[in-house]
């Protein structure tokens, strides 16, 4: 999922698109909350998460974004932490791009 | 040489937790490359008790914990969603790896260099959570009060 700091979900890409619609809203408001709560003590680069029901790694993005990956409880941490900097840094670009011509407009 | 530990006195349930053994810690300093301290919690972010290991320079306690109080609201807000119950979350940052475990109303702080394992640390939680029940219970019951 891609969001604002605010916690406002920009774009999603999930296996069932209705749930993890719902579940995405509510998961980028959480995550944008913990990145706000623990980015705030230095400078903090990625966040894992290891829940009950599954595994989750948040990252900046274009330096304002954030990027939240999750997983089932089995989703190994290397991997998504790799994954999460790797699309990051993919991001960082193009997001740049448009988030320095289009000066924070929404784009859902 | 073991591990430097200082205890809180001030509280009756790390009394408690004192009679009945402090190896975790320990164990966990000697056991884990590069950690280099062990923090217990409330969810107010006060230390209960603390664990350096024996060549820890810093003395950065505050900054250490500070996150601690922060860690038990996320772990809250966490529970109300599909990922269900938060068990352990970690922070990277460029000078150090924090990694907090829920062990609700206690909260664990491990500290540790940034290369360090942080899939070892988080896979602590249920050694933790072991150790560390008695003092959770003793915690529960004066929060109850």
């Amino acid at each position: 999922m891609l969001f604002n700091r605010d916690g406002s979900l920009l774009a999603t890409v999930g296996e069932d698109a209705t749930a993890e619609k719902t579940n995405a809203a509510s998961v980028s408001a959480i995550m944008a909350n913990i990145w706000a709560s623990f980015a705030k003590a230095g400078d903090a680069h990625v966040v894992l998460l290891d829940c009950e029901n599954g595994r989750a790694g948040v990252t900046v993005v274009a330096g304002t974004l954030l990027l939240c990956l999750y997983g089932d409880a089995s989703t190994p941490f290397g991997m998504l932490k790799l994954k999460a900097e790797t699309l990051a840094k993919y991001l960082d670009a193009p997001l740049s791009q448009i988030l320095g011509s289009g000066g924070g407009k929404d784009n859902k | 040489r073991p591990p430097r530990s200082t205890l809180m006195r001030s509280s009756a349930a790390s009394d408690v937790y004192k009679r009945q053994g402090i190896n975790a810690e320990y164990g966990v300093l000697e056991r884990v490359p590069g950690l280099r301290a062990v923090y217990v919690c409330d969810r107010d972010g006060v230390t209960l008790l603390k664990a350096l290991a024996a060549n820890d320079k810093s003395d950065s306690d505050d900054e250490d914990v500070s996150l601690a109080a922060a860690f038990a609201v996320s772990a809250d807000q966490v529970s109300k969603v599909h990922l269900r119950r938060v068990k352990s979350l970690a922070t990277f940052f460029s000078q150090k790896l924090v990694v907090h475990i829920n062990v609700l109303p206690l909260v664990v702080a491990l500290v540790a260099e940034p290369d360090s394992n942080a899939g070892l640390l988080m896979a602590l939680a249920g050694d933790f959570t072991n150790a560390l029940e008695s003092l959770r219970d003793s915690v529960e019951q004066l929060e109850e009060k």
